[in-house]
């Protein structure tokens, strides 16, 4: 007997077919045997059905349920979605507060500022920027008396970018030190020496002041306290009369 | 999982299962009760088909009832409640059944023991009601011995006669896939009972 004919008697057995199905189906005398066989299984198997009665009781499955709920709650470990929020915190605020991050509004027109050498400062001043109209002639003329082309000056526009005319800075002026004979013989001789050992020539040093050497006046008066001449520094010989 | 409430003066046998369910969700105790006495008897006939042990049995019908419990909030109510809480007991038993067939001597020696007052003959003719208890007695063998997918599928058609659209809800399939199950489980089942039958015949 084929597979498939057994399937079919099975199903036939079981009560599987349609009606139709049902009305089709003949059997030879080997197949209604082996119905009957499958049929007295089928029977058996609802024998199978009657089972000892079940004793548990309504309680035990709300002790269960209780019990159930406390094993929960005492198993809930919040250090462990703790320590994960915590670190993933943390790692938004290390990328929020880098300094090289911060967000540039999408509009914001750039400054160009260009090297002082070669090419000037350009400020491109922003278009939405508002700005106070250029000054003209009329408004010098009305304050001050004179006009502006008369100081070789003109109007500038807002569109125009500003020149800068130089980054140079200019060293401060510095009040020299007073320096001691001694210093300013040392300091001679120490040029004197960087320069014979110099090969290639450089170019001359910008022009410095040279050191005025002070000059020391010894008078006829004795210090009281020490019995010795006294002597006095001045810094230029202007005001000295000598052999006076 | 809702509050409890271990009194409900609402609660009326005439219930629909879906009523009940709703109030159970709502921390009706009372409810979940009556749930549980009306389909306690339906889960545990066929855990205990799958795992015929008492002890067992009685497990699985707690821990079905356990689950349902914890899990009201995800029942829907296009399914019955019984095909949900007979889906919830067909993976627990399941794996239950798959760890019980490694003591399958020892639970069938239990189990034949404890079924001999319940073949009882349904005829007063003696010698048929030898032969029938044989019959059961072999067929029980037979079913215990299947694979677990298979007595699983035998258990919920032939036993608990579900329809094939419920348990194709049950097991997550398709109609068409729900009768094939059955069928080769039955097929397996015929292949296996066939020689108990002629030995227990000799």
């Amino acid at each position: 007997m084929k597979d498939k004919r057994k399937d079919l008697l099975i199903a036939y057995a079981f009560g599987d077919l349609t009606e139709e199905e049902m009305a089709a189906f003949e059997a030879n005398d080997a197949e209604r045997a082996e119905l009957d066989r499958l049929a007295r299984l089928r029977g058996d198997l609802k024998h199978l059905n009657s089972v000892p009665e079940c004793q548990l009781s309504v309680e035990r499955v709300r002790d269960a349920i209780l019990q159930r709920e406390i094993r929960q709650r005492r198993d809930w470990k919040p250090w462990i979605v703790a320590m994960p929020a915590a670190a993933a915190l943390a790692l938004l605020a290390f990328f929020a507060t880098r300094p090289g991050d911060a967000p540039v509004a999408p509009n914001a027109n750039p400054i160009v500022v260009e090297s002082a050498e070669q090419k000037p400062f350009v400020v491109r001043s922003e278009p939405d920027l508002v700005t106070s109209p250029p000054i003209t002639d009329a408004d010098v003329v009305q304050l001050v008396g004179i006009t502006l082309s008369a100081l070789g000056a003109r109007p500038v526009s807002t569109d125009e970018p500003v020149r800068v005319a130089s980054l140079e800075r200019k060293s401060p002026t510095v009040p020299r030190r007073r320096t001691t004979p001694t210093a300013v013989a040392i300091r001679s001789e120490s040029k004197k020496e960087s320069t014979h050992d110099r090969t290639t020539p450089v170019a001359a040093p910008t022009t410095q002041p040279q050191p005025i050497e002070p000059i020391v006046m010894i008078s006829n008066d004795e210090d009281k306290t020490t019995g010795a001449r006294r002597a006095n520094e001045v810094e230029t010989s202007n005001d000295v009369v000598i052999g006076g | 999982m809702p509050g409890r409430t271990m009194s409900s003066p609402y609660v009326i046998d005439g219930d629909s299962d879906e009523a009940l369910v709703d109030r159970a969700r709502r921390g009706d105790f009372v409810a979940f009760e009556k749930l549980f006495e009306r389909h306690r008897a339906m889960v545990y006939r066929y855990a205990y088909q799958m795992a015929p042990r008492r002890d067992d049995a009685e497990d699985v019908v707690q821990e079905v009832f356990v689950r349902a419990y914890q899990n009201l909030h995800r029942y829907r109510d296009e399914a019955k409640f019984t095909t949900w809480l007979l889906r919830i007991a067909t993976n627990l038993g399941t794996d239950r059944a798959r760890m019980a067939q490694r003591r399958q001597n020892l639970e069938q020696q239990e189990a034949a023991g404890a079924l001999t007052w319940m073949t009882e003959g349904v005829t007063e003719d003696p010698v048929h009601n030898l032969e029938s208890d044989r019959r059961v007695a072999a067929l029980r063998k037979a079913l215990a011995a299947l694979p677990v997918h298979h007595r699983n599928v035998i258990v919920l058609r032939d036993l608990e006669e579900r329809e094939y659209p419920e348990i194709a809800e049950i097991l997550g399939c398709t109609i068409g896939g729900a009768k094939l199950r059955v069928l080769r489980a039955r097929r397996a089942l015929r292949d296996r009972v066939a020689p108990l039958l002629e030995e227990d015949a000799r």
